[in-house]
């Protein structure tokens, strides 16, 4: 290991989702021996179970590879995973913070995305020296001249210096490492100044604690040193010092310019959040590495269990998810519909889905999930303000004086084809347009800015869009505040009762036809019971729709002689196991499903 | 003949609390909707066959003794086809039973019977080994449906079987039919039940056709079949406007609905069949036969076991020969899953069943049921008679997914 940090390069990969980020990273670990045949996993950085199934990574992780370069000498390049999801923008910029450079890999058949636009900005707000990737050459629609021009017209960097290259077929992986080693400069910073390194990921483990990685910019972090967490001045004792090649091997020291693990007893992953500075409690940093800010959810759902005896399952489940996931937030709730269960807050939608996904698969819980809301600001009739981000917590509708949701500013790239679906996507979901701008001498290419409400943005926007455009259309956003809007809260009853985990606040214009579309869904979702059943759905006392559905007329075993009780039983109780699955809200028993039906309107 | 059964005090209805299933799985050809043990052959082994069933009953009984002493209140030859088997052989299994157990004065011996002429001149046979009541597996009088649902017979003979059976001496008749079948009307199926009725029958078991995997013990041709889409079966609508339909016609002659299935005139309900529906003990012999028995002393929550013998019939021919049992599997039964017998068959009775009761006898509380059932009265699905729930005509339709709700 080299003693100096010349020889060290810290650097990330930025890429859209599916142009091919894992598969290279991959790729440069097995070509610098750091992962052998036997250990090669495929996309072996996200480690997560429900990373690989979605193809997504989470977490940042972070890898050192030792490579030696043509020059003859030894250099030790530290990769940098970043997560390549909207909802994970923070984590991204903070990642992007701990390296010098980025390899920023496009895809030849795609072209410039808007997300990864936005990455790369990100990247130049850092000072990172960018070097284009040109992924997935080997594809007969790989068009390289065009995306190198693209490079060059949409961002504005050289297209020249771009590496084409394919990961799935290996191409281009050694001049990939040569350019890492050559553009890249080598990480600043006095190994003997005062202490100051960047968390850019933490995760809670079992028998550790929580676990940070670091970026040391300056002095040297070293065992049994006493630390400092800039944000809330709490001291910890460094326990464990350590670097993933790629699995963890423990290290004396880290020095600045090295990325590694640092385990300090800490026990609450709120206590080392990502983006705060660690530094020597005797001799701290005269500044804080800027930009930490508290990562907050923008989006929150109901969890319930489905059978209230999991109740205490679920609370324990969330206190554990919680402790390796610092974005998340809950608190108990209780519904008159549903019983007990937790008010969740996420980054964004995919947050949410992904959490929902790991409490039922790790903790085997049986769980609803209502329709996910954005955090309204209400002032009422004496001027108070107050935040509300669940329906069924509204006051009165003759109580708010404002009624304000929060805005986004959208970026959205968009081939030229498909700019007129794509105005009328963002017109039928209210959106302001701010600006709209051509890429590059060629034209093919626009960029529309948008003030959208983050509630027609955050359900399934970005799903719409893709599909509106292909899957060519990419989308950026930025919280924008708050405007005032007009705004109702729809009531779904059941047999006249009102459901409260079903309400969802909607624009006045829309009350109707949502009223109209949530029932229609719910008639679909609620299998026939054994009374009729009726879907109102209401604004105030007002109903403004009904659907109906049917009793079920025949549901009977003919034939029960014989003595093969056995299997009538069985097949009973499985009918029994099936109700389980379903919460019973009066008489009516609702599948899980149907909670989240009244997002899933089609248009 | 005096057919006076003990009554079910949680129930109401007369039923054996003992009876013995004897199985004969043969079969001249199999019918594509069965899922009971078949076995088609060209040669029936008629003596071997009774000869290991009493063998079975041999190493049964020597495991358990105590048998012996309990008295059994009905006999059921079920099949396959048992008129297949020479009333010589069926008078030797009769007998071979009644020496090793005891049989009650006035128990019911039933016998399943193919409604062919060549079966139908055995019934004097049946009749003369102890056999007094018989069961013709009719199924419709009409050809086609005869023919969609494999059967061998035409309507006409099955008529003339029935007047076979009466001129044997049989008191009791009861014949097996089925509606809701591929291609039927509910003209058809009102016009099968009419012509049922007027023969003037004790009993008439008459099940909506079931098809579906699910339901079935094995998958059989018909379900197959329906899974690929090449069978459509009449829509649910139209299958309860032909139970309905089929109610009525047979009401009009005095055939009252006394289970989901079942029709029969006051004081001709099957006891046999009775047992199944109320938790009553039977013991099994024969291929693919299962049996059941409690084990847990009388005034204790019951609990005992069920099995099952070997499907394929040398298989089990050769184990009873050899003196083991001849089982395929065997399962223990909890209170709590004798309890949701108890429950879900006692509700396919028209005495309808003391649920209260049956929820103490099996160690379960009543009071979180209270409020469905209520809810069941209240929407006309279920009435109470006394302490007895009964399901109405709407709620025997649903009389499944009304069980789930109260197990």
């Amino acid at each position: 290991m080299p003693a100096d940090n010349a020889h060290i390069r810290n650097f990330s990969i930025i890429a859209h989702i599916d142009h091919g980020k894992s598969t290279l990273a991959d790729r440069l670990l097995g070509a610098t021996g750091t992962v052998t045949k036997r250990e090669a996993q495929d996309q072996f950085l996200d480690n997560m179970e429900l990373e690989r199934e979605r193809g997504i990574t989470i977490k940042a992780q972070s890898v050192r590879m030792n490579y030696t370069a043509n020059d003859g000498q030894k250099y030790v390049l530290n990769l940098i995973d970043t997560p390549g999801h909207v909802d994970f923008a923070y984590e991204v910029s903070r990642s992007l913070a701990a390296c010098e450079g980025a390899l920023l890999v496009v895809d030849a058949t795609q072209g410039v995305e808007a997300q990864t636009l936005a990455n790369v900005y990100m990247a130049l707000d850092h000072n990172l020296e960018i070097i284009p990737v040109i992924n997935k050459i080997d594809l007969p629609s790989a068009d390289v001249d065009r995306t190198r021009t693209e490079i060059e017209d949409v961002i504005g960097i050289d297209g020249s210096s771009a590496v084409p290259a394919s990961a799935k077929e290996g191409i281009g992986i050694k001049e990939i490492l040569e350019a890492v080693v050559k553009s890249v400069p080598p990480p600043s910073g006095d190994p003997a100044a005062p202490l100051r390194a960047l968390i850019f990921d933490s995760w809670y483990d079992n028998y550790r604690g929580v676990v940070t990685l670091v970026r040391v910019l300056e002095g040297t972090l070293k065992l049994k040193q006493k630390i400092k967490l800039w944000s809330n001045n709490k001291t910890f004792e460094v326990q464990e010092l350590g670097v993933f090649s790629p699995f963890s091997r423990p290290v004396p020291q880290l020095i600045a310019g090295e990325v590694g693990v640092l385990v300090a007893n800490v026990k609450e992953l709120q206590d080392a959040k990502v983006g705060d500075t660690v530094t020597e409690e005797l001799r701290p940093t005269d500044a804080p590495f800027p930009g930490f800010k508290e990562v907050k959810p923008m989006v929150f759902s109901g969890i319930f269990p489905v059978d209230s005896e999991q109740y205490e399952g679920l609370r324990d489940a969330l206190a554990k998810l919680k402790l390796n996931d610092a974005a998340f937030t809950y608190e108990p709730e209780s519904s008159t519909a549903l019983g007990f269960g937790f008010r969740c807050g996420y980054l964004g939608l995919l947050h949410m889905e992904i959490v929902q996904e790991r409490l039922e698969r790790e903790y085997n819980l049986s769980l609803i999930t209502t329709a996910p809301s954005v955090v309204y600001r209400i002032t009422d009739s004496q001027g108070a303000v107050m935040h509300v981000d669940n329906p069924a917590k509204l006051p009165p509708v003759q109580k708010i004086a404002k009624f304000e949701e929060p805005v986004l500013t959208c970026h959205i790239h968009v081939p030229n084809d498909y700019l007129g679906a794509v105005l009328k996507l963002c017109q039928d979901r209210r959106g302001v347009q701010k600006d709209m701008k051509y890429l590059g001498s060629s034209g093919t290419r626009v960029q529309v800015t948008y003030e959208m409400p983050l509630a027609e943005v955050v359900f399934d926007f970005f799903d719409k869009l893709k599909s509106v455009t292909r899957g060519y259309a990419s989308l950026d956003y930025e919280l924008a505040g708050y405007v005032e809007a007009d705004l109702v809260r729809l009531d779904i009853l059941i047999n006249g009762d009102p459901v409260d985990a079903l309400s969802v606040i909607v624009h006045k214009e829309r009350a109707y036809q949502r009223g109209r579309e949530v029932c229609q869904k719910l008639k679909e979702v609620i299998p026939k019971q054994m009374y009729e059943v009726a879907i109102q759905g209401a604004i105030g006392a007002k109903i403004i729709s009904r659907e109906t559905i049917s009793a079920i007329r025949k549901n009977v075993l003919a034939k029960c002689y014989g003595g093969d009780i056995s299997r009538k039983r069985k097949l009973l109780e499985k009918q029994k196991e099936g109700k389980k699955r379903m919460k019973q809200v009066g008489s009516v028993e609702i599948p899980q499903e149907a909670f989240l039906a009244v997002l899933k309107t089609e248009e | 003949m005096d057919f006076a059964g003990p009554i079910d005090p949680l129930t109401g209805t007369a039923a054996a609390r003992f009876g013995l299933y004897v199985h004969f799985p043969y079969c001249l050809s199999k019918c594509p909707y069965c899922d009971f043990a078949v076995a088609v052959v060209r040669q029936v082994p008629e003596e071997r066959y009774a000869r290991a069933v009493l063998a079975e009953l041999d190493t049964r009984l020597a495991a358990e003794p105590s048998l012996r002493e309990r008295s059994l209140e009905s006999i059921f030859l079920g099949g396959g086809t048992p008129s297949l088997w020479h009333p010589r052989w069926v008078a030797l299994v009769l007998e071979g039973v009644a020496a090793r157990l005891k049989v009650a004065p006035g128990a019911e011996i039933s016998l399943e019977a193919n409604p062919s002429v060549a079966d139908a001149e055995r019934f004097a046979g049946y009749r003369a080994a102890g056999v007094n009541r018989v069961s013709l597996g009719v199924q419709s009088f009409e050809d086609s449906l005869l023919k969609a649902l494999g059967r061998e017979h035409t309507g006409p003979e099955a008529v003339a079987a029935y007047e076979m059976a009466r001129r044997a001496g049989f008191d009791v008749v009861s014949m097996d039919f089925i509606y809701g079948v591929h291609g039927q009307t509910r003209a058809q199926a009102e016009s099968d039940a009419r012509r049922a009725a007027a023969l003037g029958p004790e009993h008439l078991s008459t099940y909506a056709l079931t098809v579906d995997r699910e339901s079935l013990a094995v998958a059989t041709p018909l379900s197959r079949q329906l899974d690929k889409g090449e069978v459509v079966l009449p829509p649910d609508e139209e299958v309860v406007e032909m139970t309905k339909a089929i109610r009525d016609a047979y009401g009009e002659h005095g055939l009252l609905r006394y289970e989901i299935s079942n029709h029969a005139r006051p004081g001709y309900g099957s006891r046999h069949n009775a047992l199944y529906w109320t938790g009553g003990e039977y013991l099994a012999l024969g291929v693919g036969a299962t049996g059941m028995l409690l084990t847990s002393a009388p005034g204790e929550r019951p609990s005992g076991y069920r099995y099952v013998n070997l499907r394929g019939s040398d298989a089990y021919m050769r184990a009873a020969e050899e003196g083991t049992l001849p089982e395929s599997s065997r399962e223990e039964l909890s209170p709590l899953e004798l309890f949701e017998e108890r429950l879900a068959m006692g509700l396919r009775l028209r005495s309808g069943v003391d649920w209260a009761a049956v929820c103490t006898r099996y160690g379960q509380d009543p009071e979180p049921r209270r409020k469905e059932i209520a809810r069941l009265v209240q929407h006309g699905l279920a009435r109470l008679d006394g302490p007895r729930l009964v399901l109405t005509e709407a709620g025997a339709d649903v009389h499944s997914a009304i069980s789930a709700r109260l197990l």
